[in-house]
């Protein structure tokens, strides 16, 4: 375990010594896409730092200061490889995990003087997470999953129903509302996590992965999905991958490497044939 | 949803819960048990009196440094009847009624001669049992305060002394004599008892009241009846060949005495008759004491039982705690999910205080369901009614709910703090 944390400091120091030359570049964002400033920004980070294992020896920045904008209606994606800082700067979006330095304001609320139960009812209301995993809860119903964040938002009983019904026949899930997890199959279990996600209105999606699990013909109908909620839904997105052909679906692809932004263009908006 | 996750695993579950149901069917068995017996005890005693002193001989014991000549303790071996110059004597009931008069109500004294047989009425084939004793009208007084004479009267001391005169039951007019109660009166019979025969004149029928240990026993039978048939004390003594004098007396306390004070001031004033006596001496009980010892002896047993009880609750609340705790470290990814999704760390704390909770009533429930199964169990082998006590199972019932939220807390407590990214992380 040392060994590991060491030899990750190690790599971060070298990466660091590559590459300070071009550090303060993509610092400056130019918002080719952003729309008429009147709009203020869903996301707007500003030079976020983070660390692990502050004040010990083995102390590891994995962001650098990551400044970004993401506007209201905007399908963004951030591609890296992996190590690159995309899970930590995702946690950040989610408000999973607080930044060590630098300013996080999420729809107008400013993360940083946010306690933890904050911080939890801010996922639950503007947040909806779309995991690589699925993660939906075993033993539970589809119907029951989807129920779950409403629960959470003191939503009564019979409106959480109807609206869970609601999003799982929009997702095309309205025959297997009552199955459990562990009788669907994989792109199944991730078009009921979309629904979860969405169920709360939430001014966000986040999304990590959501294919990485699935074949290329089931990707296709998640993908397919997420710009059904972005186009008809008006949603914001933020999908984060590792897969090129995914990010270039987007109207905006962010490249993050070694804890940094270093490429901001735009994206075809042509959907792969996956 | 607690339910699902119990549901889910149904063996697991069950072997936490052991502990649980095994504390809680002992308590509430233990306390069953003991309701039905402490119900029989006093509703059986209540009949008896309890202004009831009991004095009675009693071997003295080796430690006793009382007694007059040397050869004591050898005597004190050998002697195992008292001698006819060892009894309570008529002198000494005289001079304690004379010394207490305002405590003392009666002397009920009786002599027990042992069962005759007769035959039964128009079928002189099957013979009857009765247990005849003698009593002197205070002891017939005592029964005549819960039981009514039907014809004819109680035996009267001086009017019936010596006197072959006897009261009987109804059923064993029924049985033995035949015809009503009226015509019984005056009537004689012959009773072979002994090995001999003796011939006595009715001159009461009280009312027969079922046995309260026949019942128990489940004696229905009418021929397998065992009456009661009381004759003059002296004409008993006769018969039983008993000396003057008696091993065993009844001191019935005036109405208002503080019987179990009373009881060590009766007991110490016959013993003083027996200071010079080598091997024995008198002792006094009454009914309040015995009932109060047995209360106490139950009491003694039930806080041992409830002493192991408490260790089984303890171990298996201890067991809850475990499985809850692999719970949660089972279910890491679960709460990272529902963290995500915005769950605030009280309602994690309440879902796994929640699951632990129903865990631990449902194994009070079934605790409950097999202490009282087994607490009738063991009621109906001593032969009592079952008297489940129903705070006791609220209590029990909320104290196993109680033992969830204890031992449910830590490990609820730790899933409310893992940190949402570590747990969604997790393998």
């Amino acid at each position: 375990m040392r060994d590991t944390e060491q030899f990750a400091k190690e790599i971060a120091g070298k990466l660091l010594e590559d590459a300070p030359a071009d550090a303060e570049a993509p610092r400056k964002l130019h918002l080719p896409d952003a729309p008429a400033a009147s709009r203020s920004p869903l996301i707007e980070m500003h030079d976020i730092h983070k660390s692990y294992y502050i004040g010990k020896p083995n102390e590891l920045e994995i962001l650098h200061g990551i400044s970004l904008q993401v506007f209201p209606g905007e399908f963004v994606a951030i591609v890296g490889e992996s190590g690159s800082g995309k899970s930590t700067l995702m946690n950040i979006i989610g408000v999973l995990d607080k930044p060590t330095s630098g300013e996080y304001t999420l729809d107008g609320v400013d993360i940083h003087n946010a306690a933890d139960n904050e911080l939890a009812a801010i996922r639950n209301r503007k947040i909806g997470f779309v995991f690589q995993t699925y993660n939906l809860i075993g033993r539970q119903s589809a119907l029951k999953n989807v129920e779950l964040p409403m629960l959470y938002a003191g939503v009564p009983a019979g409106e959480r129903t109807r609206r869970a019904k609601d999003w799982l026949a929009r997702v095309g899930m309205a025959e297997r509302m009552k199955h459990q997890p562990n009788e669907l199959s994989g792109g199944q279990k991730q078009r009921v996590a979309i629904a979860r996600a969405m169920v709360n209105e939430p001014a966000l999606i986040l999304a990590d992965e959501p294919t990485g699990a699935l074949d290329s013909e089931t990707s296709r109908i998640v993908m397919d999905l997420f710009h059904e909620m972005h186009e008809k839904y008006h949603k914001t997105i933020v999908l984060i991958t590792h897969n090129p052909q995914l990010a270039e679906e987007c109207q905006r692809v962010l490249t993050l490497r070694d804890g940094l932004i270093v490429g901001e263009r735009k994206g075809s908006g042509k959907r792969a044939a996956l | 949803m607690a339910l699902a996750s119990v549901r889910s695993n149904k063996m697991r579950s069950l072997l936490t819960m052991l502990g649980i149901i095994i504390g809680i069917a002992a308590v509430i068995a233990i306390v069953t048990v003991g309701n039905s017996m402490t119900g029989t005890v006093t509703d059986s005693m209540s009949g008896m009196g309890v202004n009831n002193i009991t004095v009675s001989l009693t071997q003295k014991s080796s430690d006793d440094t009382s007694g007059t000549a040397q050869g004591v303790t050898l005597r004190r071996f050998m002697d195992t009847t008292p001698a006819a110059d060892d009894l309570i004597t008529d002198e000494m009931l005289d001079e304690f009624a004379a010394a207490f008069p305002d405590q003392v109500s009666r002397i009920e004294l009786s002599q027990e001669v042992g069962s005759g047989t007769i035959a039964k009425y128009g079928d002189p084939d099957t013979t009857i049992n009765v247990s005849v004793s003698g009593s002197n009208a205070a002891a017939l007084q005592a029964k005549e305060d819960s039981t009514a004479i039907l014809t004819g009267r109680w035996l009267d001391d001086e009017k019936d002394a010596g006197r072959q005169v006897a009261v009987v039951s109804e059923k064993f007019v029924q049985q033995a004599i035949g015809g009503s109660n009226a015509d019984a009166i005056g009537k004689s019979f012959t009773l072979t008892l002994n090995k001999n025969l003796y011939t006595f004149y009715i001159t009461g029928v009280y009312e027969y009241t079922e046995d309260v240990y026949a019942s128990m026993f489940g004696i229905t039978d009418d021929d397998q009846i065992q009456t009661n048939m009381y004759i003059p004390l002296d004409v008993a003594k006769s018969i039983a060949g008993a000396d003057d004098g008696y091993q065993s007396i009844t001191v019935v306390a005036a109405n208002g005495v503080d019987v179990t004070s009373f009881v060590d001031t009766v007991g110490s004033y016959f013993a003083s008759y027996y200071t010079y006596n080598d091997t024995w001496t008198a002792s006094a009980s009454s009914i309040s004491s015995l009932v109060e010892s047995m209360t106490e002896m139950l009491n003694t047993m039930s806080l041992g039982i409830s002493a192991i009880a408490a260790i089984s609750l303890l171990v298996g609340g201890i067991g809850v705690m475990n499985i809850m705790m692999v719970s949660v470290t089972e279910r890491t990814r679960e709460i990272g999910t529902r963290k995500a999704l915005g769950a605030p760390g009280s309602a994690i704390r309440m879902q796994f205080i929640t699951e632990s909770v129903i865990l631990c009533m449902i194994g009070g429930i079934i605790g409950v369901v097999l202490g009282i199964a087994l607490g009738a169990l063991l009621s109906s082998v001593v032969g009592m009614a079952a008297k489940p006590s129903i705070p006791s199972i609220l209590i029990a019932v909320g104290f196993s709910m109680a033992i969830g939220v204890f031992f449910g807390y830590y490990p609820a407590n730790k899933a409310a703090r893992l940190n949402p990214i570590d747990a969604l992380r997790y393998e």
